[in-house]
């Protein structure tokens, strides 16, 4: 094998070969995967080079995995641990062992830069096993919980009557939005990286380890060119709350991959003007780090868990760590002394992961 | 899976043992002709995703109960053939 490929890191110039080859991935149009290459790589706050690690077969990239810059916080310390994303090999190249051997590459990399741990917060169920194998550690299910529209009858009128909107679940959202000037609550397209990082910063830590949302983050995150948005806000004279909806062209699912608020009633509120406003098929929110008031304002409005049944063969969602170095790395795996399997080490949200 | 009530705990053993290299062999994965304990099965780089996946039904039916793969380190156990047939016997008692 080691003659039909080259293992190589990524530079410019590779940059129309990866493009190429995701569309077995990210998108059937190679400009869109050239936009969402420059946004996630060329773009991130954290890292200035992109790191991508290649497999090329005949001049063509037939295997790659990206990884993403990422500036987490612990008690207000802050350390830069990147992700791992964005894996694919061709369909013609599969099962001859690409994705060990693009990880070997990845990990002396990331050691000759001088991290120590990297994350994964997308990955899919095959992935997920591949990982386990390269001794990742998974820290437990991220404890999905979803709310289907529990009127059928009226959605597959609705479906009915805006045939064209079917798989744009924003449409009908954005249909009904009008403004009440009594409500607090307004809807935009757009983040207000300002008033959302002046929030978090207002609102404080109970010292988890999240993302750090800082202006600059909130500006990067939501211009990802393969998912749309939808951004609710709490305004009084400071910014109370905000809550973020996030799906996929043609996809059913709306998630919510942020929120914020200054209290439960204002989560509340801003969580009831989701549901009444969308009509979404299905909304989805991992509920792993939310507050028994939380997740009773979820249950109250509909929400059931959707774990799958337990087993190795059902996919779970999970964050998954890995030291850099496993071999020459202790047993314990921590973060400023935090424990990194430890779910309840984690204020997570799903916008922590790149597939939203 | 069948086992027989009358067997002694070698022959089971053994008959693990031969089941699992005919599963392995099914994989069409290049191992070598002979199958040892301490071939590599995780180490080997030739379990691509999909047979990971069929791998790991294949020793939960073994196993005869769902297994939580969060609880144990599948990196370390299940490397060579004999931690595999190991981590089969150890966790049908649990």
């Amino acid at each position: 094998m080691a003659a039909e490929y080259d293992f190589v890191v990524y530079e410019p110039g590779l940059k129309s070969l990866v493009a190429d080859l995701q569309v077995h991935l990210w998108s059937r149009r190679v400009a869109t995967n050239l936009r969402y290459l420059d946004w996630k790589f060329e773009h991130n706050p954290y890292l200035d080079d992109p790191l991508l690690y290649l497999a090329i077969h005949e001049g063509r990239a037939v295997g790659m995995r990206g990884i993403f810059g990422a500036l987490w916080e612990e008690n207000g310390r802050r350390f830069q641990i990147p992700c791992a994303s964005d894996l694919v090999v061709a369909p013609e190249h599969r099962d001859r062992g690409l994705h060990s051997r693009i990880m070997e590459l990845a990990f002396q990399d990331l050691a000759r830069r001088g991290f120590e741990y990297v994350f994964n917060l997308s990955a899919g169920h095959l992935t997920y096993l591949g990982s386990r194998a390269m001794g990742w550690r998974g820290i437990g299910s991220v404890a999905p919980a979803e709310r289907e529209s529990p009127d059928p009858s009226i959605l597959r009128r609705i479906r009915r009557q805006t045939g064209p909107m079917l798989g744009r679940p924003f449409l009908l959202f954005d249909s009904r939005t009008p403004h009440q000037r009594k409500s607090p609550i307004r809807v935009s397209r757009y983040p207000d990286p300002p008033a959302m990082a002046s929030l978090v910063t207002r609102l404080g830590s109970d010292g988890r380890i999240r993302h750090v949302r800082d202006e600059t983050y909130f500006a990067w995150r939501y211009r990802n060119p393969l998912c749309r948005y939808r951004f609710l806000f709490w305004r009084e004279a400071d910014l109370e709350g905000y809550l973020v909806l996030s799906c996929r062209p043609r996809m059913k699912v709306v998630s919510i991959v942020d929120h914020e608020a200054t209290d439960v009633e204002v989560f509340s509120a801003l969580l009831q003007a989701a549901v009444s406003l969308g009509t979404f098929d299905r909304l989805h929110i991992w509920t792993r780090s939310l507050s028994p008031p939380e997740l009773a304002r979820l249950d109250a409005l509909g929400f059931k868990p959707h774990e799958q049944p337990p087993g190795i063969t059902h996919f779970r969602r999970t964050v998954l760590v890995r030291p850099v170095d496993l071999q020459n790395h202790g047993s314990e795996w921590t973060l400023a002394g935090r424990r990194l399997l430890e779910p309840a080490s984690w204020d997570l949200r799903m916008i922590y992961a790149d597939d939203y | 899976m069948t086992t027989d009530a009358s067997s002694s705990p070698n022959e089971l053993d053994a008959t693990l043992r031969e089941r699992m290299v005919a599963f392995l062999q099914s994989l069409n994965l290049d191992l070598g002709r002979d199958l040892y304990d301490e071939t590599p099965l995780l180490g080997s780089g030739l379990l691509d995703s999909l047979r990971l996946v069929q791998l790991a039904a294949w020793i939960e039916s073994e196993i005869g109960h769902p297994l939580d793969p969060e609880r144990f380190d599948l990196f370390d156990e299940w490397q060579t053939l004999g931690k595999v047939l190991e981590f089969i016997r150890r966790y049908r008692e649990v």
